[in-house]
């Protein structure tokens, strides 16, 4: 249903880069969704948490880029306005197409996928520290430890670091150090026997 | 959000759509703002490169000597890491909060958000002070017995035998091995009797040789890493001050999310710190 906002609001600016933008968003029937009569999308984050709002008009005396919209209605005469004069950014046009409550320069994570996400760690965390009673072999318990390690790191990244929305080149960069990192324990490890020798003869004599 | 409105008012102005917070070399705050998002992710790339080295060496020396790893364990709070592992995983969640409260100009939000993201990292260092400090009264340091620097010299107060933790699971291997020690037995004779009384298992207490080793790599890493959080503290508490003048919009929130993404990392690393030194098994 994400995608679905992503057809509403690529109509109305079209090559909404953005794709990457919209909320997922379970419903748009909050009050002030109505009340915007040009895009039922407006309130997508809204409606999630609807202090949220408050918050906003509150801020917004102290925006310093803002000083001239404050209360209320400046979120009606802000969707009046067409803001893509100051930049023409596909973005930036998908946000209008969202109110003026874009999340337009980067994805914006809903307040239920964040606690989710946080939740399923939690469980993880937990899940990790209750197999160590389990004994299944020093490889296995290891391997387990390691695995629910991965989930909970992957976790993280798609979601909290919003990799999963994130550019490419970005990806690419972050899993890169991962190869490299790949490449540095692999080729150590591999000789990693190679002073043993030193090791012992220094340990003979110390005991002599 | 009104932000925009402002911006189309400036824009009107300028042409440009200049704000107070896009600098002069670039032109939208899109660029502004993906510059900056590419920049933090090449330090975060060289952040996992940075502690590759002490990962690499962990792996080395734990696949040459796993028994000094199992004999260590007995010695680390896997009740206060995974404590430490929630508190961190609680301030990770704030600071993914905050950035999407400063991406929707929710100013109280988000200096809610950064304010418990700080007091969740402080409470982590807190933890981890309790534990150094017992490290530190218990003898278990990184510096071999004869070190120059006494203060840093590995000499276990306790035996694992003597310890609390593993009297109640194992007394019968316990006593074995007491007993044996009191003797004055060798330490292989020791072993041989606690294995003895274990039934043929090896629960791995009596210490081995190079045992300081363990934690020269164990003060290193979550050294390194409270060093980190120690600098996202500071990070954030300049973040919170610039939240408090109402400088965040959804055309600025770069910062945050940067700063976030720093915070998340320290957390990844943390999640894999915390079973490789605490869930030894």
């Amino acid at each position: 249903m994400a995608k679905e906002k992503a057809d509403k609001a690529s109509a109305e600016a079209e090559e909404a880069k953005a794709a990457a933008d919209e909320d997922e968003d379970e419903d748009d029937s909050s009050p002030e969704a109505t009340s915007d009569s040009d895009d039922e999308d407006s309130d997508e984050d809204e409606d999630e948490d609807s202090d949220d709002d408050e918050d906003d008009d509150d801020s917004d005396g102290n925006e310093d880029e803002v000083t001239k919209a404050e209360g209320p209605d400046a979120k009606k005469r802000g969707s009046d306005h067409p803001p893509s004069s100051d930049k023409g950014h596909a973005k930036h046009d998908a946000g209008h197409g969202h109110d003026d409550h874009d999340h337009g320069l980067a994805h914006t994570m809903p307040i239920k996928g964040l606690i989710a996400v946080w939740a399923a760690l939690m469980v993880l965390t937990v899940l990790t520290v209750s197999v160590t009673h389990f004994d299944m072999g020093y490889t296995v318990n290891l391997v387990v430890a390691m695995v629910i390690a991965t989930i909970k790191a992957s976790l993280v990244m798609l979601f909290f670091m919003h990799l999963w929305w994130d550019k490419r080149f970005n990806v690419l960069i972050f899993l890169g150090s991962f190869l490299f990192l790949a490449l540095f324990v692999g080729l150590t490890v591999n000789d990693r026997g190679e002073y043993q020798q030193n090791i012992n003869a220094y340990d003979d004599a110390k005991a002599q | 959000m009104t932000d925009t409105t402002a911006d189309a008012h400036a824009s009107h102005e300028h042409g440009h759509g200049d704000g107070p917070h896009l600098a002069h070399h670039f032109d939208t705050y899109q660029q502004q703002f993906d510059t900056g998002k590419l920049g933090i992710w090449l330090f975060l790339a060289q952040e996992i490169l940075f502690f590759s080295a002490l990962f690499v060496a962990y792996i080395v020396y734990r696949s040459m000597h796993p028994e000094i790893f199992i004999w260590a364990h007995y010695y680390l709070d896997t009740q206060l890491g995974a404590i430490n592992t929630g508190v961190l995983i609680v301030s990770s969640l704030t600071a993914a909060w905050a950035v999407r409260c400063a991406q929707n100009a929710n100013k109280t939000g988000l200096v809610i958000n950064i304010v418990i993201t700080i007091a969740c990292a402080f409470g982590f260092l807190g933890i981890k002070y309790k534990e150094y400090s017992h490290k530190f009264h218990d003898g278990l340091m990184w510096g071999p017995a004869d070190a120059e620097l006494t203060w840093t010299r590995h000499n276990p107060k306790e035996e694992v035998w003597e310890l609390h933790e593993f009297r109640a699971h194992h007394p019968e291997v316990a006593e074995a091995a007491e007993e044996a020690a009191k003797e004055g037995k060798s330490r292989a004779e020791i072993a041989a009797a606690a294995r003895k009384a274990a039934g043929g298992k090896d629960y791995g207490i009596v210490r081995p040789n190079h045992s300081n080793i363990f934690f020269g790599i164990y003060f290193f890493m979550t050294g390194l890493h409270g060093i980190h959080v120690i600098a996202g503290i500071i990070v954030w508490c300049w973040l919170l001050i610039r939240a408090l003048k109402g400088q965040f919009g959804p055309k600025y929130f770069g910062p945050i999310d940067y700063a976030a993404l720093y915070w998340h990392l320290v957390d990844l690393i943390w999640i894999y710190l915390f079973p490789l030194l605490y869930l030894i098994h």
